[in-house]
């Protein structure tokens, strides 16, 4: 059961927030829509289950067509047959887990003993077998959430749909519920969207990610060769490139090239990303690529693509240590050192390094 | 939705406000430039003349005494309602559930029942009350048939209102709120100026201009306390113009007209103050308030509290029960009030045989459950349509629901008369008229109680059920309905109680066979039988305590 979203528009008034873009998720995989609020990610997967309409474009759900604005097709909500997981669980307060999940299976008039079956099968899991008789209001967040995923899978959906199904719990059981999502989805080898703004989330789930941006696509890949190659500033900083400069490109040398940042005290060889005639170009390196040492003598001259900088944060977070630490023309690099028993203080100076390969020359957004 | 339902739906109700709404508004204002009242049969022409005749010395005077006790009236339910409210909120005042409860209760005590108990009470010199002063020798009397008197009581039966408002407000107010100020170093008493009453303050004005616009339109307590001292508010001038022989009704219309246009005025100028001032800091968290000690006067404080609740229920209550349980008319001083010889179940059983009581019980009970049924149908529909769709026009709709809001009852009374005493359906003259009355006067309460459940459902509840596979209407039926059941069942509620106690539109409404039992109430006033006002009004305000007690779980009835 595939998805085919082509040239999707959406307007709410003269807004528009969705302008044209194209999707298409092969039979069994989970696409990730990435992006920040209000980039049209929710927008688009409610166009895909039929909650808004679009203005424009064409959407095929398992090879049927569900709408198409060329000649007024529009298959209402209840007739896509799709599975929806909701931001809020949207688990109905005034029936009991068992009446929530059946919920589905009654509209489709399926016999009562083939519905306590296939309900008690899909509670099992999730990992709710023994609750089915309680009230929805005496569950937890987690609860819920394992609830909403039962029904939305309860009737067999052609695909389903997650709307930051985890956005509201908290981190440990995020991570848990991550891991239970994927492995179902795997199982049933169901063809899914899930829409998160959580980087961490997407990489972790996805088959294929779509960054968008204000309705449109920046980028789209598999998860490591987009976190590997990012396209531009814009989808750099959304993948977790914190130290991002402007920067003046000043010699080329093949695949690599000299850059000057904005501050005219800093130089730096890059893996140039940008097309050859832009002169203005992004610098940004991931923070667990900077290297960080401490350095006993401020005065000495140093080697290239090293700076000497002034550490203002060390945060010790378990696993690492996040570093803050500023140069004097002004630009504060951001660190993670996963060496935790050499920890510099606060006040002290130290090196930054940035090997050429890990600094990437990237065309600049425009925010 | 497909297109023709899509204007179907909006145009029905459309249709049903406008015969609700609009209509009497409209015929009010034809009436008030035409020469002869509206379906009279007797021929007409436009003219301004009604309004040049208002403008006399007769109209000026009710105009002053309606400021007068208007203003006076606001002012003491204003300090009356604060001041308890901020006892039962914020003081650790004793028993301040009960402190919470005086504040409160008089609203259940309708303003019809009080002014006849009151007028018993405090005016001649028989006035129970005014026996009492004699005989501990104070040779003065107290007279509430006058402006201050009207005034007073006006205060202590509005009271509940600014209390609501500002109990709400206050205990709104997060604790954090203070302590923060607190923490960054502000004495009591700046907290209270910089945060507290810029808080409370949205609630207080708001408050009073809602208690202002309903002293301004009240017709029952100005009629029975004001006309025989021979006071004369504005509504109560209204009625007069329609009533007295000979009739001018055309200029009642035109002073309808005036008087809608002020209470219109003060309408739009609380709705304008209160938005964007929606304050609440709600966070479902238990919140631990601070009480502020009232030290050595926690119980001069309770003994205030008590002081209200006694005047405005203890002591008509009194009156009442003197009343419905006496046989001897005449009471010359304190100890025949207390006298055992007197005492007789007489009054009560003769007004509890009385077939027009018990007619009035019938009808009230038969109008009123009308304008539920048919009203919380409406109102389900109508907050579907302006929370849950796109339909054109749905805003509209809105502001048409909330316009009775500005209506003086009086005046919307005299607009339904005139609507449907010439209509092709023959309602004039039945219970219809007078559903049709409550439903229209009370569409602002009932609509919001549905109102606010249908937009306090999260619409993904409805989506999932949608992607579910069920249907608009399945979805209705099996999410949305049973969701805001709690707020259907208690929108019926407050209109079946608001119902039987309203009189003052039905005034021009009903026939000798519809008389609800508020119309028999006055009916028996107006012909000075203390004895049966006393004693229906016990059966009644009884019985509307009963309803409200027993209704108060739906009343509280939410998902």
């Amino acid at each position: 059961m595939s998805i085919d979203v082509v040239g999707l528009e959406k307007k709410f008034g003269d807004v528009t927030v969705v302008c044209g873009i194209d999707v298409h998720v092969p039979n069994g995989k989970m696409l990730v829509l990435l992006g920040p609020s209000g980039c049209g990610k929710t927008t688009t997967m409610r166009c895909i289950a039929g909650l808004d309409t679009p203005s424009r474009g064409r959407i095929e759900i398992a090879g049927n067509v569900v709408y198409d604005a060329a000649d007024g097709t529009n298959v209402p909500v209840e007739r896509r047959h799709v599975g929806m997981v909701f931001q809020s669980y949207a688990i109905w307060p005034h029936l009991t887990v068992f009446q929530n999940v059946a919920f589905p299976l009654e509209i489709q008039r399926v016999g009562k003993t083939e519905t306590a079956e296939r309900v008690h099968d899909m509670l099992t899991l999730v990992g709710l077998g023994d609750y089915s008789s309680r009230g929805a209001s005496q569950l937890s967040g987690g609860q819920m959430q394992r609830v909403a995923l039962a029904r939305s899978l309860i009737n067999k959906p052609a695909v389903l749909l997650l709307d930051e199904p985890l956005s509201n719990l908290d981190a440990r059981l995020r991570d848990y519920l991550r891991v239970q999502l994927r492995e179902i989805q795997m199982q049933l080898a169901i063809t899914a969207v899930y829409v998160t703004h959580d980087q961490h989330e997407a990489l972790a789930l996805a088959d294929e990610i779509v960054v968008l941006r204000a309705g449109t696509i920046l980028q789209r890949g598999e998860p490591i060769d987009l976190y590997g190659h990012p396209c531009s500033s814009a989808v750099a900083e959304f993948l977790g490139y914190s130290n991002i400069f402007t920067a003046t490109v000043t010699a080329r040398d093949g695949a690599l090239a000299d850059v000057t940042f904005e501050t005219g005290k800093e130089s730096v060889r890059g893996a140039l990303v940008a097309p050859p005639g832009d002169a203005v170009v992004a610098a940004c390196v991931r923070p667990n690529d900077v290297r960080i040492a401490a350095l006993a003598d401020a005065a000495a001259a140093l080697p290239p693509n090293t700076f000497a900088a002034e550490i203002t944060l060390a945060s010790f977070e378990g696993s690492h240590i996040h570093y803050q630490a500023r140069c004097t023309s002004g630009i504060v690099w951001d660190v993670i050192c996963a060496d935790v028993s050499g920890a510099l203080r606060v006040g002290s100076t130290a090196s930054i390094h940035v090997a050429p390969e890990s600094v990437l020359l990237l065309p600049q957004d425009q925010a | 939705m497909n297109k023709p339902a899509r204007f179907a739906v909006p145009a029905a109700l459309y249709l049903i406000l406008a015969a609700l709404v609009i209509v009497p508004l409209v015929m009010i204002a034809a009436a008030s430039v035409m020469s002869a009242p509206p379906f009279s049969g007797t021929p007409f022409h436009w003219t301004l003349d009604n309004y040049r005749q208002l403008w006399s010395a007769e109209i000026g005077y009710a105009a002053l005494d309606t400021l007068i006790v208007s203003v006076g009236g606001t002012v003491i339910a204003l300090t009356i309602g604060a001041a308890l409210a901020w006892l039962a909120a914020r003081t650790d005042i004793p028993g301040r559930p009960l402190v919470y409860l005086a504040g409160i209760t008089p609203l259940f005590i309708s303003v019809l029942v009080a002014s006849t108990a009151w007028s018993a009470l405090a005016s001649g010199r028989t006035g129970y009350f005014n026996l009492l002063l004699t005989s501990i020798g104070i040779p003065w009397h107290v007279n509430v048939e006058s402006l201050t008197g009207i005034a007073l009581l006006f205060g202590l039966y509005y009271a509940p209102y600014p209390f609501i408002f500002m109990y709400g407000a206050l205990s709104l107010i997060h604790p954090d709120m203070e302590e923060a100020a607190a923490i960054a170093g502000a004495p009591i008493v700046t907290i209270l100026r910089r945060i507290t009453f810029p808080l409370v303050k949205p609630a207080l004005l708001g408050s009073m201009l809602l208690v202002f616009a309903l002293m301004i339109e009240d017709f029952p307590m100005p009629q029975i306390l004001g006309g025989p001292a021979g006071i004369e508010t504005l509504s109560v001038a209204v009625y007069n113009l329609m009533t007295r022989v000979p009739t001018q009704q055309n200029a009642a219309g035109a002073l309808s007209v005036l008087l809608m246009a002020l209470i219109c005025s003060f309408v739009l100028l609380q709705r304008r103050l209160l938005a964007g001032t929606d304050y609440r800091t709600v966070t479902g968290k238990g919140m631990q308030y601070r009480q502020t000690p009232l030290g050595v006067l926690r119980w001069p404080a309770l003994a205030l509290v008590l002081g209200y609740a006694l005047l405005a229920i203890g002591a008509p209550t009194f009156a009442l029960l003197e009343g419905a349980f006496r046989t001897n008319v005449y009471i010359p001083n304190v100890a025949a009030l207390f006298a055992p010889a007197g005492i007789s179940t007489a009054p009560i059983v003769a007004a509890l045989t009385d077939p027009d009581v018990l007619a009035g019980v019938v009808n009230s009970v038969v109008a009123g459950a009308g304008a539920a049924i048919a009203g919380s149908i409406l109102f389900f529909i109508l907050a579907y349509v302006v929370h849950r769709t796109n339909l054109p026009g749905r805003k509209q709709l809105e502001y048409l629901a909330m316009l009775p809001l500005a209506v003086p009852a009086l005046v919307l009374g005299i607009g339904i008369l005139w609507t449907w005493v010439a209509a092709p359906i023959p309602v004039y003259g039945t219970l219809t008229i007078l559903s049709i009355a409550y439903l229209t006067r009370f569409f602002p309460q009932g609509y919001r109680a549905v109102a606010s459940s249908i937009s306090q459902i999260h619409e993904d509840l409805e989506n999932a059920a949608r992607v579910a596979g069920a249907s608009r209407l399945q979805t209705i039926r099996r999410i949305t309905l049973p969701l805001v059941r709690g707020g259907v069942v208690s929108s019926a509620f407050i209109m079946l109680v608001l119902s039987i106690r309203e009189l003052t539109a039905s005034l021009f409404l009903y026939t000798t066979t519809t008389r609800t039992l508020a119309i028999v109430i006055y009916e028996k006033y107006i012909t000075g039988s203390w004895a049966a006002v006393a004693s229906i009004s016990l059966i009644f305000t009884a019985s509307l305590a009963l309803i409200t007690l027993a209704g108060r779980r739906w009343l509280q009835a939410r998902i």
